[in-house]
């Protein structure tokens, strides 16, 4: 229930020192619930929030498992949340694995610049803004006298939220815990989901003065959802709970809903169905008895041509946060062995462009995008080929002897064309240059480490 | 086009009036005016909350952002807020946002000392300035409780030893930008309903056929007659256009027994605000910043390129 939700995962929050610990701010207790929800105390580590949701296609950016958030709500802190990460610094630990160096926390007095950031103790300040790259830590080398900080990784700005110190060392303070603290307010792309694992991911935080209002009660959904996320999964339960929940609200009171279980009060008729208790419950307070409103289009004022079913869906949020998860790459490193991009999003590595990504730019006929993404703009090189031997690997260059003659004169060192030579012809007659990815220069490599030659066939292209 | 008029003439009509909320029709104009009117209440009347806070003690037991959210959310009395500067408009302060002309300065420093839970209120923000305090819900003579002591929007709870205390500057600014700028807390309009029984159809139905019609409708539209057994409408304004009436008699066999338009010119408007403004100051201040927007628009009308941009649009707004 709680894996991957953002929720109120302690009581003790101030005393903990979790590697990571995703924390909703303003949690809610769900208006429907079990018997066992109650039995075992779940209200005391809530996880959602009660939002009012409109089951309908209002702005095109409900499709397909997207959902729209209400930008007023999330103002006024809806689903709102941090993320704490604590640091853990061991001396001692350090020390012994290199030289038996005596390191402390200390911060430096020639370096006034980080003074801002660091206490006079080389810890940083609680409640203290740390960017990324500013130290948050400085520790003193006493044989080497030089003081090191600890630079904050990441590309977001953290607060520092509690620093703890380990005193049973009873010399100089060798462990300290730093706990740090980010604001996780719902963006675009961040993941929710209902109780029913109704998943989706926000698509827009669409301004409150332009989703659909009640002419009753004036209110505004704080999510829409799109209804084609109903047939084929049929969650009845979440459309039953939107219900009950809306009775719940206006009745002032929780809905049971402990499944294999009767919920109809005792001695009432075994008749009526759960469907007709809930509905009830709604015409009881003049609402319609399947739950559905007329609303009004929030941008022109008119009534939708639908009536909408709305109602209180209890909402979780899913720590699954584009803020982690975004990659972006326009130049970067390279690897080592087959200069291709890097993978990674750490290193700034990019999105691999694979085998079937390759197919459909194929199936397009798209053939200079595939050669732009696949050669260009990945390992293009220019590779010196003998077209006497076709080989790849025996071009070596010709250190061509320093021109005295063009320095004296003064003239700027034009670009001669480079030299090359094949050592297996001992001649540089045939060289030739050729476009291909480094790759296969690496496997021509690889296939002669095996014994095997790789000859290429040099032709013009007009005739082979 | 020219000498084509479109001008009509609306009239408000004010039904009930209390110091945060109202209830007017809006008669004569159509949904354009009507919706205009509701999204510039919610979202561009100004009103002045807290945007920036300093914090120098923090020990509670809520994290810096989370006080500095709620603080922005508490609503304060903005009467001088349409008369008030923009800090990024303001020649005083070059945008800095801290002069008296466009910014209010707030104080908290509240310490718990006893064993008591000491709870930190909206009442004990301290102003710089007398006309922007946090909204007193106490002496609001409607709605709610006055018999328990009330002691303003809680912020936040110390235990012993606890200490909050900061300095907050509130600016002006619109509910588009951030909703704790809206002055508004609900703002809704219905049309105004047309309901016609026919008569002579619902004499051919017996007593129980119209009792089981006049509660079809969830909200209490229809009643019947004591005396004359008929079915009257009772609340007009209480149908919510559900249509739930017209289903039964449909299903009863007699469609046409009754029938309901929406007049297409006439509404209904509820207003509530969060106290920030007076609910029919907010219904002018309304109506100011939309004729604001108009002028705006008015003002280019003598260029070329404005009737270039508008075509016929600006030929009715110059010939009116
Ligand atoms: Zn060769
Ligand atoms: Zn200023």
């Amino acid at each position: 229930m709680g894996k991957q939700t953002m929720g109120f995962s302690s009581q003790a929050l101030n005393c903990r020192a979790d590697q990571k610990l995703y924390h909703l701010q303003t949690p809610q207790t769900p208006i429907v619930r079990t018997k066992a929800y109650e039995k075992y105390c779940v209200d005391d580590y809530p996880l959602g929030t009660n939002a009012i949701v409109a089951v309908l296609a209002y702005s095109g950016y409900d499709m397909e498992d997207a959902m729209v958030l209400n930008k007023s709500s999330v103002d006024r802190g809806l689903c709102h949340g941090h993320i704490y990460q604590t640091e853990t610094i061991d001396l001692t630990e350090q020390s012994a694995k290199s030289d038996r160096a005596q390191r402390l926390f200390r911060r430096s007095n020639l370096d006034k610049s980080s003074h801002q950031l660091i206490d006079s103790d080389g810890l940083p300040y609680v409640g203290q803004r740390i960017n990324p790259n500013e130290p948050y830590c400085t520790i003193y080398n006493e044989i080497t006298s030089q003081t090191t900080s600890l630079k904050l990784k990441g590309s977001e700005p953290v607060v520092v939220d509690y620093v703890a110190v380990d005193v049973k060392n009873k010399m100089h303070l060798q462990k300290a815990n730093i706990r740090f603290r980010k604001s996780r307010n719902p963006v675009i792309g961040d993941k929710f989901s209902s109780r029913h694992g109704q998943k989706g991911v926000c698509s827009q935080l669409w301004p409150d003065i332009d989703m659909p209002f009640s002419g009753v009660t004036g209110m505004r959904p704080d999510l829409i959802i799109n209804p084609h996320a109903f047939p084929s999964r049929m969650t009845i339960a979440m459309l039953l709970e939107s219900i009950a929940a809306k009775g719940g609200a206006l009745h002032g009171k929780f809905v049971d809903a402990t499944p294999f279980s009767n919920t109809m009060k005792e001695g009432e008729s075994e008749s009526s169905s759960l469907v007709d208790e809930l509905g009830s419950m709604l015409a009881a307070c003049g609402f319609n008895y399947h739950g559905v409103e007329v609303l009004y289009s929030g941008v022109y004022g008119t009534e939708l041509t639908c009536e909408i079913f709305i109602g209180p869906v209890y909402y979780q949020r899913l720590r699954h946060m584009v803020s982690d998860k975004f990659q972006v790459r326009s130049t970067g490193t390279v690897d080592q062995v087959t200069r291709q991009p890097i993978k990674g999003r750490k290193r700034g590595g990019g999105v691999r462009f694979g085998e079937m990504e390759r197919d459909s730019l194929l199936a397009h006929g798209a053939a200079y995008l595939l050669h732009d993404r696949l050669h260009t703009s990945s390992d293009h090189h220019i590779a010196d080929v003998c077209s006497e031997c076709g080989s790849v690997l025996t071009s070596s260059l010709i250190q061509a002897p320093k021109q005295a003659v063009q320095e004296m004169v003064g003239l700027p060192p034009g670009r001669e064309p480079k030299k090359v030579t094949c050592l297996a012809c001992r001649s540089s007659k045939g060289m030739e240059t050729v476009a291909m990815p480094y790759v296969f220069k690496y496997l021509a490599a690889e296939l002669a480490a095996m014994n095997i030659k790789m000859t290429l066939k040099l032709s013009n292209g007009a005739g082979a | 086009m020219e000498g084509v008029s479109y001008q009509r003439f609306p009239r408000i009509k004010i039904r009930e009036v209390k110091e945060d909320f109202m209830k007017f029709e809006l008669r004569d104009t159509d949904a354009s005016i009507a919706n205009a009117l509701r999204r510039i209440m919610i979202a561009e009347v100004p009103t002045i909350a807290i945007d920036l806070v300093e914090i120098e003690v923090n020990s509670t037991v809520l994290n810096d952002e989370f006080i500095s959210h709620r603080l922005g959310l508490v609503p304060l009395t903005s009467e001088r807020a349409m008369s008030m500067r923009f800090s990024r408009d303001c020649d005083a302060c070059d945008g800095d946002g801290q002069c008296e002309y466009c910014s209010v300065e707030f104080y908290l420093r509240v310490k718990c000392l006893t064993d008591q839970t000491l709870d930190v209120t909206s009442k004990d923000l301290l102003s710089s300035d007398h006309t922007v305090v946090p909204v007193d819900y106490s002496d609001v003579s409607s709605g709610f409780d006055s018999n328990s002591t009330n002691k303003g929007i809680i912020i936040v709870k110390l235990r012993r030893g606890q200490e909050l205390r900061l300095r907050a500057i509130a600016r002006k600014g619109i509910g588009k930008d951030h909703a704790k700028w809206s002055p508004a807390a609900t703002v809704t309009f219905m049309y105004e309903p047309e309901i016609y029984i026919n008569e002579d159809m619902m004499e051919t139905l017996s007593l129980q056929e119209k009792t089981e019609l006049v509660d079809s409708s969830p909200t209490k539209v229809f009643g019947i007659d004591p005396e004359s057994k008929q079915v009257i409408v009772v609340e007009p304004e209480a149908y919510t256009y559900d249509d739930e009436v017209l289903k039964k008699a449909e299903a009863m066999g007699k469609p046409g027994l009754v029938e309901i338009h929406a007049k297409e010119d006439s509404f209904i408007f509820t207003v509530e605000t969060t106290g920030a403004v007076k609910a029919s100051q907010l219904v002018l201040n309304a109506i100011e910043v939309l004729k604001q927007k108009l002028d705006a628009v008015r003002l280019s009308d003598d260029t070329v390129e404005a009737d270039d941009q508008f075509g016929e649009l600006g030929a009715h707004m110059r010939g009116g």
